[in-house]
């Protein structure tokens, strides 16, 4: 029996999720979707650096072109992109940020 | 009465707490806590080691330390050049660090860098003090 994914259904802000905008650097329009995010800190340097490693998980066809570098407003808050990279098959991806 | 590699030690923390790059607040002994973004830049002084003396007629010591400069932002490792500049002319300005030592050694300076929330970068340096002490105290100069 054929299962359909429903990824949207994992992205409801009435439970988990926020808001994101993003603004292509390279021109056009504002786009918006809902992402998880998530805000544990890590040590690093022999636990010396502290750092708080925010991650925004989306859907992969979302904010499509989005790269290190742009920013994007994550419930109502500016983020700098570090790195995007897909999840598992693909369907998902992860945007780590840096807190502007 | 504190040891004179004790003295030596407090003789550099004296030197690093009067840095212009690094307000003394954020010259810490021996830390094991995270340095937070807001904490940074700032600077660990750590004893590293005091081996046993090659010669044994002569209580003839020699003790490495290293200062450690954390530092964060896109130009990490580039801004802490200046502070390992005025470590370095801080320290070998008097290479008898106050008659706290015989003489006083650059080292290995090593630098790693770690993707951060905002990027995060770490030197050491590394410095060594000879010093003699009366083979019966390790508080009392020879």
């Amino acid at each position: 029996m054929a299962f359909t994914e429903r990824l949207q259904d994992f992205f409801a802000v009435s439970d988990f999720a926020v808001a994101a905008t993003w603004t292509p650097s390279s021109g056009g329009p504002q786009k918006s979707a809902d992402v998880l995010l998530d805000s544990p800190d890590e040590t690093m340097l022999d636990h010396m650096v502290m750092s708080t490693e925010y991650v925004a998980t989306m859907i992969a066809l979302d904010f499509l072109g989005l790269k290190g570098g742009e920013t994007i407003a994550v419930a109502g808050v500016n983020y700098k992109v570090r790195e995007v990279l897909l999840l598992d098959d693909g369907g998902l991806k992860h945007a780590t940020l840096s807190k502007l | 009465m504190a040891s004179r590699r004790e003295a030596i030690i407090l003789a550099v923390r004296a030197k690093l707490n009067q840095l212009a790059t690094v307000p003394a607040s954020r010259v810490y002994r021996s830390r094991e806590t995270a340095i937070t973004r807001a904490e940074s830049p700032a600077v660990v002084l750590r004893k590293d080691s005091d081996p046993a003396p090659e010669n044994r007629n002569v209580d003839e010591r020699r003790l490495h330390f290293v200062i450690e400069i954390y530092t964060r932002g896109e130009n990490a490792e580039a801004d802490a050049d200046p502070i390992e500049v005025e470590i370095h002319d801080a320290l070998m300005v008097d290479r008898t660090l106050g008659d706290k030592c015989i003489l006083l050694e650059a080292g290995d300076t090593i630098f790693v860098d770690a993707n951060a929330d905002l990027p995060a970068h770490r030197t050491e340096m590394h410095f060594s003090a000879l010093y003699r002490v009366k083979p019966e105290g390790l508080s009392n100069p020879a």
